[in-house]
């Protein structure tokens, strides 16, 4: 029987297939608000640890204001159990008792001052009390957070690359094309990057505070789980909490630990940062970067007089990174050469060919199928 | 006592592991399989993941204006290079439908899941998959590639590539279709891109799970094997025939 006329057959229908696909995912990551779910995290005694949009798995965890942390064990409807681990030690970080004092410092001395990359995933998150919508089909409110953080990080004395690239539409591709702007801008080789979002969740009180006197929302750090570097953005996240309890209380609201990766495995203080929620407004949202671009350049390094502390921050934990990847690439290895038949022949045959002890097995002399 | 939590297994960035992975197998003659169904020598295999390397840094512009496209020399146009050699170098008709069917296959599954998940970090009106898009999309692929394409290796390599291309160029023209400013920038993270990466893995996914298969069912024999069984392709090309065909 003559094949191709079936296959063209259903060739056809999978393209139209494809095509209805593509129109209802694009009418979907169109016309629908991003902000309409979200979580309670409870504990055991029914208490309210925290609100989040973000779609929490089993597993993930999450650090508080005040450092203690819980872990998601369960997930009922929109509520999150979650068990307290205990609390987590920030890293100690030696710098003056405030951020006039530490620019103070700075300014006097010389080095080079790294550089700060700043991008949006999700570009058309913006603030309902602002714009009066939660998505702006284009650049939302959030690339004006973007711009005064890199500008008050620019009046400071530290270069720059803010991209204003859309990733659009915002679906499950989103962070694909994000990507591709992440590495692009490391090309430059910035000491920090980072992905600056808001949150969804629908409770403005969530997030509103008051720092220094002045009202604003706080900012939420995420790092991914799935993320090959995790330990080492953690480390990261410690850090910008512990400079920011210390000069801003209450500015850090905390630290989530949540599945995926959002392209932290490129490098180990990429960061997302979530700047107050939909309901809170611009204003507030800009007041917190303008606090937060203080913050940045000790936590990440910029300068060399921070720059070896958060070295030796990195580098503990890199170091454990580092073995981990050796035992995952033997086993992998190793599993690999099991499955495959002749496997141990052939490695063998290459180590010998590398050392210059004859020829390596060719294509033909021992590949029977081809 | 601080608190601690499982630490879990840690790995380099996930392109960088596949590609110098990769590159291990080639060199220590382990993926000669993968590579004779694949229709490619040791060689090719090594200069085709060195043109991935070193083209990341390669971006080419396309189009400027509301709609702006970018190709990136390693993440898009070697990967998509390979893709058509592969079909090219096909021997029959019913291959190239079967590596194409395993593309749109893919191509649909990938649209349909980016609309249905978010991956994350909020906008949580969708549900949430346990898996990174990343491992994500490279295993559907080995899998359609597998299953639809009767056990390819190469069809898998294809689908992974080209469906998740496919996907991404669809969603950018529906957005610029829509008068909306759209940005495409295909491959444009070079050799740690998910076009890449989905690639290596559908292609390392069909095998390891092709060999595991395998030997749970004890075989294939050689020497006796019909010409069927030899190859994923279902064509045995015999070299001590002197090339020619024989099925």
């Amino acid at each position: 029987m003559n094949k191709l006329p079936w296959a063209g057959f259903i060739a056809v229908i999978l393209a139209v297939v494809f095509g209805v696909s593509i129109v209802a995912q694009s009418n979907e990551a169109h016309s629908v608000d991003h902000s309409s779910t979200f979580f309670a995290l409870v504990d055991k005694t029914g208490r309210v640890v925290t609100y989040t949009a973000l779609g929490l798995q089993v597993g993930d965890a999450y650090i508080d204001g005040a450092n203690n942390l819980y872990e998601v064990v369960a997930l009922r409807g929109n509520r999150a159990e979650v068990t307290r681990r205990g609390r987590v030690e920030l890293p100690m970080i030696d710098v003056p008792a405030t951020p006039e004092q530490a620019l103070a410092a700075w300014s006097g001395m010389p080095g080079r001052r790294g550089r700060v990359a700043i991008y949006h995933t999700h570009n058309d998150e913006s603030y309902v009390p602002t714009s009066g919508i939660a998505n702006r089909q284009g650049r939302g409110d959030i690339h004006e957070v973007g711009r005064v953080l890199a500008e008050a990080l620019e009046r400071e004395g530290f270069p720059v690359d803010w991209s204003q690239r859309l990733h659009l539409p915002h679906d499950g591709q989103a962070y694909f094309r994000s990507r591709r702007t992440l590495l692009q801008l490391l090309r430059r080789k910035p000491q920090t990057a980072l992905d600056i979002h808001r949150d969804a969740v629908p409770r403005p009180e969530e997030y509103r505070t008051t720092v220094a006197g002045m009202e604003m929302t706080s900012v939420r750090l995420v790092v991914g789980r799935q993320n090959p570097q995790r330990n080492v953005n953690l480390e990261y996240a410690k850090r910008i909490k512990a400079i920011a309890d210390k000069w801003y209380p209450g500015l850090v609201k905390g630290i989530f630990l949540a599945s995926s990766d959002y392209n932290q495995d490129l490098g180990p203080k990429v960061i997302l940062m979530e700047f107050g929620t939909h309901t809170t407004s611009l204003e507030e949202a800009v007041r917190s970067a303008r606090l937060m671009a203080q913050v940045i350049p000790v936590a990440a390094g910029l300068t060399p007089q921070t720059a070896s502390s958060a070295q030796r921050s990195a580098s503990r934990v890199g170091a454990r990174v580092a073995i981990w990847i050796l035992v995952v690439g033997v086993v992998g290895f190793g599993a690999y050469i099991i499955i495959n038949r002749e496997g141990w022949m052939r490695l063998w045959s290459g180590f010998n060919r590398i050392l210059g002890n004859g020829a390596g097995p060719g294509r033909g002399d021992d590949h029977q199928g081809s | 006592m601080p608190a601690h939590l499982d630490d879990g297994v840690r790995v380099m960035p996930l392109g960088l592991v596949l590609l110098f992975g990769s590159a291990l197998l080639v060199f220590f003659g382990l993926a000669h399989r993968v590579l004779d169904r694949m229709r490619l020598t040791d060689g090719q295999a090594l200069v085709i993941l060195g043109l991935m390397a070193a083209g990341s840094f390669l971006d080419i512009p396309v189009f400027r204006g509301p709609f702006t496209m970018t190709v990136n020399l390693g993440g898009a146009v070697v990967p998509v290079g390979v893709s058509i050699y592969l079909l090219m170098r096909a021997e029959r008709t019913e291959e190239r439908l079967r590596a194409l069917l395993a593309t749109l296959v893919t191509g649909a599954l990938i649209s349909i899941i980016a609309g249905r998940f978010h991956f994350g970090p909020h906008g949580a009106t969708s549900a949430r998959l346990p898996i990174s898009p990343l491992w994500l999309f490279g295993v559907l692929a080995g899998v359609v590639g597998y299953v639809v394409a009767g056990r390819s290796r190469r069809a898998s390599f294809i689908a992974g590539t080209l469906g998740l291309l496919l996907a991404d160029t669809a969603s950018a023209l529906v957005q610029w279709s829509r008068g909306l400013p759209s940005t495409l920038h295909l491959g444009g993270a070079g050799a740690l891109d998910a076009i890449v990466i989905a690639g290596i893995l559908a292609v390392g996914l069909a095998e390891v799970f092709g060999e595991s298969m395998e030997r749970l069912v004890g075989g294939p024999r050689l020497g006796n094997r019909p010409a069927a069984l030899r190859q994923d392709e279902g064509l045995f090309v015999d070299k001590r025939n002197g090339g020619e065909p024989r099925e």
